[in-house]
């Protein structure tokens, strides 16, 4: 998205929609093996599943990894009220936990597997914002938290992401992560905002240490010039 | 029509998507498959107006729309037509109504976005197109220099950490035989607190790698050369857990 951005527009030439093409079917192609991998099966089950049949058979990925009707549907299950966590943690996520002393507390996700299993678990399946906000807070609020976050996506596409704006690095490299994080909020994680902020801090630094070497290369070549001129 | 006159046409629809939505979700007897088909004709008349607009294909809009297709209206669509989907939890979830109404509770989110971007207006100016190339003429000059030196910085800070945390949990060989095991996942073999490191590690490896690759392609224009940063880190993230670890930094997650 970045690249688009700094691009203007990029060219779609034949070999850029070849390239593509080949990354996404890649993609959909080891998807299984990694899996099959990160499940403790190591390099050999990560080689086996090149297979095609492994892939072709494999719709876990479909509906484990990219589905999210289930989760919805676990939402109108339980419905508004159901479950609800500390208000700190909407507004800045998991982390907030540790200094509220709530990390006993369950998001979500974790609270939908628990009630649908009968055991507590240590993980949860990923909700979003609706979900998160409906089961919390009821429709209404939940309808009202999308529109806002559609004119803040609006905002944000306007400010850092229209030509000129992307000309920036600064700008087109927090465009692409804050585009990323409300995409998480919404898709993903409810209670994720705090990606949003560790997000940017870590672009300050790089962004300050831009800063500081620029102004090294400044000192010096304002001693050099200086030398320049007395040398004269 | 012009573009002023498609966009008020895509609006109204969109109100309309959203009021037989919510009658949908209070119980009003609405036939699903109405709603499945509306749903879906409302969303792409939306996406193809936003991109007659502005010639964005990645239009933040067009991307969250796409994704509720993928994520939301596909699986509804494969169930309708009888596919059988994976069991998860050990129960059939989508035995009985409710997945409907997770569908249309979904849609309703999907349209109350819409409506947001669509209706409420820009601050704290609009930024115009002729704005923004006024800018983009008049900007200082920026040195990508140091910005570059900086994030290949922020990159062997990242690899450093990244370096680190193996280290101290496994040592060089054992490193190996974990890597080759594919055991890392969830991060039961490691010690305890040392997952701070990967953060550290994920988050430099992350930014320096977006911020190498706008500026390479702003400087060389290869597509291949400028996604080497970010498919590397890729690479390195291949053996940790979570759905979308492998695929950082395309993710940011």
């Amino acid at each position: 998205m970045g690249v688009w951005y700094s691009g203007g527009r990029i060219k779609w030439s034949r070999r850029a929609i070849l390239l593509a093409l080949l990354l996404v079917i890649v993609t959909i192609w080891i998807a299984p093996g990694i899996r099959a991998y990160r499940g403790g099966g190591g390099i050999d089950a990560l080689i086996k599943a090149f297979s095609p049949s492994v892939v072709l058979q494999d719709n876990i990925l479909f509906w484990l990894e990219i589905n999210m009707l289930h989760s919805y549907t676990y939402g109108v299950i339980f419905g508004p009220g159901s479950h609800t966590v500390s208000s700190l943690r909407y507004l800045f996520g998991g982390y907030t936990a540790y200094f509220l002393g709530v990390l006993d507390e369950v998001v979500h996700g974790t609270y939908i597997v628990w009630q649908v299993t009968g055991v507590q678990p240590d993980w949860g399946i990923h909700t979003g914002l609706p979900v998160d906000y409906y089961m919390s807070f009821g429709l209404a609020p939940m309808m009202g938290a999308m529109l806002l976050l559609g004119w803040g996506l609006k905002v944000l596409y306007q400010q850092l992401a229209l030509p000129g704006g992307a000309r920036s690095v600064a700008r087109q490299a927090a465009y692409v992560f804050l585009f990323w994080s409300c995409y998480w909020l919404v898709y993903e994680r409810g209670l994720g905002l705090l990606s949003l902020y560790e997000s940017i801090a870590f672009l300050g630094i790089i962004l300050l240490a831009s800063k500081l070497l620029h102004g090294h290369k400044i000192k010096v070549s304002q001693r050099i010039a200086s030398q320049t001129y007395f040398s004269h | 029509m012009n573009t002023k006159t498609w966009a008020a046409f895509a609006i109204w629809l969109c109100f309309l998507g959203l009021l037989i939505n919510l009658f949908a979700f209070v119980n009003v007897a609405i036939p699903f498959l109405f709603i499945l088909i509306f749903v879906i004709f409302v969303l792409i008349f939306i996406v193809i107006v936003l991109l007659r607009r502005t010639g964005d294909y990645f239009h933040p809009v067009s991307i969250f729309v796409f994704s509720f297709l993928i994520r939301l209206w596909l699986p509804a669509f494969l169930i309708t037509v009888g596919v059988e989907p994976f069991p998860f939890l050990g129960t059939g979830w989508w035995v009985g109504d409710a997945w409907q109404k997770g569908l249309i509770l979904g849609a309703l989110a999907n349209f109350s976005l819409v409506l947001g971007w669509m209706l409420l207006p820009a601050w704290p100016r609009h930024r115009t197109l002729a704005a923004a190339q006024h800018e983009k003429v008049h900007r200082g000059g920026v040195n990508l220099t140091a910005l570059r030196m900086a994030a290949w910085l922020g990159f062997i800070t990242g690899l450093f950490f990244y370096l680190f945390f193996f280290a101290i949990n496994f040592g060089f060989l054992g490193s190996v035989e974990v890597l080759l095991s594919g055991v890392l996942r969830g991060g039961e073999v490691q010690q305890p607190g040392t997952s701070r490191y990967t953060f550290l590690a994920g988050n430099f490896l992350i930014w320096s790698s977006l911020i190498l690759t706008i500026i390479m392609y702003q400087s060389t224009r290869s597509l291949f050369r400028s996604f080497l940063p970010p498919l590397s880190v890729t690479l390195l993230y291949m053996p940790f857990g979570g759905v979308l670890s492998l695929w950082r930094p395309y993710s940011w997650d």
